[in-house]
C-alpha cells in the first residue's frame, strides 16, 4: 500500500533515473517520456496493491516490460536503428565514456538493460533477475558480456562498425 | 622393524620424504646405528632431484580453463567477476596471482574496470506533472483554469487550421478514466469561485457528442450531447474557439479528481506542424507542456501534449 506522499516522494526519487534508463533503451525522449509516464500511471493505480519497500523496482519493471513488449513489436526498431553508431563519429571519441555511451547502444537490449540496471541503479543480480524476470544466471551472463563487449569497444571502437 | 636386511625398502621413500613420522623415526634410528649405510643414503639423496612444487610451471596456466560463459576466457570471467564483486576469496587469490605476474593481465585488468558505465546527468523534465493531489476545491479551480486554457489552446488551434491545406480538426476526443466528470454549462452554478462559467457535475464515463452554434458577437454555444445517459449538457464556449470547425466531436470529460488539473484529450486530423506550434504556443502561455497527457491525432498517429495549470 503507498500512501499520496509516498507516491510523490517515489516521483521525486525515481522519475530522473527512470527517465535516464527509458530515454537509453528507446532511444527517443518523447517515448521514454511515455515509459515514465505509464510506469507512475500503473504505480498510482496499483497503489492499494503495491509494497511502499518495492516501488523502486516495481517502476523499474514496469518500463522494462513496455520497453520490451514494444521492441518486440518492432515499433521502436526504426528509432533503436537510428541510435547505431554514426560510423563518422568513431574519429572524434573524446573520452571513454562517450565511447561507452555509443557502446552500450550497441548491446542487445537484453544485455542493455542489465547493465544499465547495474551500473547506473546499482541492483543486484537478484533485484535484476526481478525486474527482468530473467534467471540470474542469464544476468550473470547478460552482464558478463555486455562489459566483455564494452572492452572490446574501448580497444578499438573502429572494430564494430 | 627396519633391519640391514630389509632398509632399502624405505629408504626411497625416506629421500622423497614420503615415509610416514613414525617410519622415519625409525629410520633416522636405523641410519644413526649404521654410519655406513647412513652415508650411502645421503650420497644417494644428492643424486636424485627432487621436485618441489612451483619449480617448473606451466606457462599460462590459465589459458587452458574454460570460462563458464561462451566468449569469454577464463582471466576475463576472473577479472569481470571481480569487477562485479561476485569473485570468491579463491578467484580474488588467483586473479591477484596473476596480475602480479602479469602486465598484459594487469592493463585487461584496468580496461575492464573502464567498461563501469557511470550514469549521465538527466533529470525528468516533467516531474510536477506526475504528482498527485487529493482533489479540493481550490484544486478543482486550478483544473478549471486548465480547462480554460485548453479552450484557450482551441482557439490557437483556429490559427493553424486556415491553411491552404486546409487541415481541419474535425472532432476532439477527451479520453481517459474518470471518477468523474465536470462540464461547463449554462444554468449550474459553478463551483469555481474565480470562475464565471457554470459547470455541471456528472458521475459516469461518458460519451458526449457536441455540435456547434456560432452567432456573431454573442459567445459561441456548443451544444454538447450526452449520448449515454444525461440529456443535454451545454457549453459556453469563447466565441472564436470552434469558428473554423464545421464539426466539432467531445468525446468526455474533464479530469480526474484524483489528479488535480490534468486534462486528457485527444484532437484528430491536425498536422504535426500543429502539434508542435500547439507545444509552443502553450509554453509561451507559461502552460508547462509535456508529451502524453494531452493526446493528439493526426493520421491515426498520436502526439501528446501535457496541459497542466500555470
Amino acid at each position: 500500500m503507498i500512501s499520496l506522499e509516498q507516491y510523490n516522494e517515489a516521483v521525486d526519487k525515481y522519475a530522473d533515473g527512470l527517465y535516464r534508463f527509458a530515454l537509453k533503451m528507446a532511444g527517443d525522449r518523447d517515448d521514454a517520456q511515455d515509459l515514465v509516464q505509464d510506469a507512475f500511471e500503473k504505480l498510482w493505480k496499483n497503489r492499494k496493491k503495491v509494497d511502499s519497500q518495492k516501488i523502486k523496482s516495481y517502476l523499474f519493471t514496469i518500463v522494462y516490460h513496455k520497453f520490451i513488449d514494444n521492441y518486440r513489436k518492432k515499433s521502436f526498431q526504426a528509432s533503436l536503428e537510428e541510435t547505431g553508431l554514426d560510423p563518422s563519429y568513431t574519429d572524434s571519441y573524446s573520452d571513454v565514456m562517450e565511447i561507452l555511451q555509443k557502446a552500450i547502444d550497441r548491446l542487445p537490449p537484453a544485455q542493455k538493460s542489465v547493465i544499465l540496471l547495474r551500473d547506473w541503479e546499482g541492483y543486484s543480480y537478484k533485484e535484476i533477475e526481478k525486474i527482468t524476470g530473467l534467471n540470474e544466471s542469464q544476468v550473470k551472463v547478460y552482464i558478463f558480456r555486455a562489459r566483455k563487449f564494452l572492452r572490446e569497444f574501448i580497444k578499438d571502437p573502429k572494430i564494430l562498425i | 622393524m627396519i633391519t640391514r636386511q630389509n632398509y632399502e625398502i624405505y629408504a626411497l621413500d625416506y629421500i622423497e620424504g614420503r615415509l610416514p613420522d613414525d617410519l622415519k623415526k625409525e629410520f633416522e634410528r636405523f641410519l644413526n646405528q649404521n654410519p655406513d649405510i647412513r652415508e650411502e643414503i645421503l650420497s644417494l639423496r644428492n643424486t636424485i632431484a627432487v621436485p618441489t612444487p612451483g619449480d617448473i610451471p606451466f606457462p599460462n596456466k590459465n589459458q587452458l580453463k574454460r570460462s563458464h560463459i561462451d566468449g569469454l576466457t577464463y582471466t576475463e570471467e576472473l577479472i569481470i567477476s571481480d569487477i562485479e564483486g561476485i569473485a570468491t576469496e579463491k578467484q580474488k587469490k588467483e586473479l591477484a596471482g596473476l596480475i602480479a605476474h602479469s602486465p598484459q593481465i594487469a592493463r585487461e585488468y584496468q580496461a575492464f574496470q573502464q567498461t563501469r558505465l557511470k550514469a549521465p546527468d538527466i533529470t525528468y523534465p516533467h516531474k510536477q506533472g506526475l504528482k498527485r493531489k487529493i482533489i479540493d476545491f481550490p484544486t478543482i479551480a486550478r483544473g478549471a483554469i486548465a480547462y480554460a486554457a485548453l479552450l484557450m489552446m482551441f482557439l490557437a488551434i483556429s490559427t493553424f487550421l486556415n491553411k491552404p491545406d486546409k487541415q481541419i480538426l474535425t472532432s476532439i476526443q477527451l479520453s481517459g478514466h474518470f471518477e468523474q466528470i465536470i462540464f461547463l454549462t449554462p444554468g449550474d452554478i459553478s463551483p469555481f469561485p474565480d470562475i464565471s462559467r457554470p459547470v455541471v457535475v456528472s458521475h459516469e464515463k461518458e460519451k458526449l457528442t457536441s455540435s456547434k452554434t456560432e452567432m456573431a458577437g454573442e459567445p459561441t454555444i456548443a451544444t454538447i450531447e450526452n449520448s449515454s445517459k444525461d440529456s443535454q449538457i451545454v457549453e459556453k464556449i469563447h466565441p472564436r474557439t470552434f469558428s473554423v470547425e464545421p464539426e466539432l466531436t467531445h468525446e468526455i470529460v474533464v479530469y480526474k479528481p484524483s489528479q488535480t488539473h490534468t486534462l486528457y484529450s485527444t484532437l484528430s486530423n491536425i498536422t504535426t506542424n500543429t502539434t508542435e506550434k500547439l507545444s509552443t504556443w502553450l509554453e509561451k502561455q507559461g502552460i508547462r507542456v509535456s508529451r502524453r497527457e494531452f493526446m493528439i491525432k493526426i493520421n491515426d498517429k498520436s502526439y501528446g501534449i501535457s496541459v497542466a495549470g500555470k
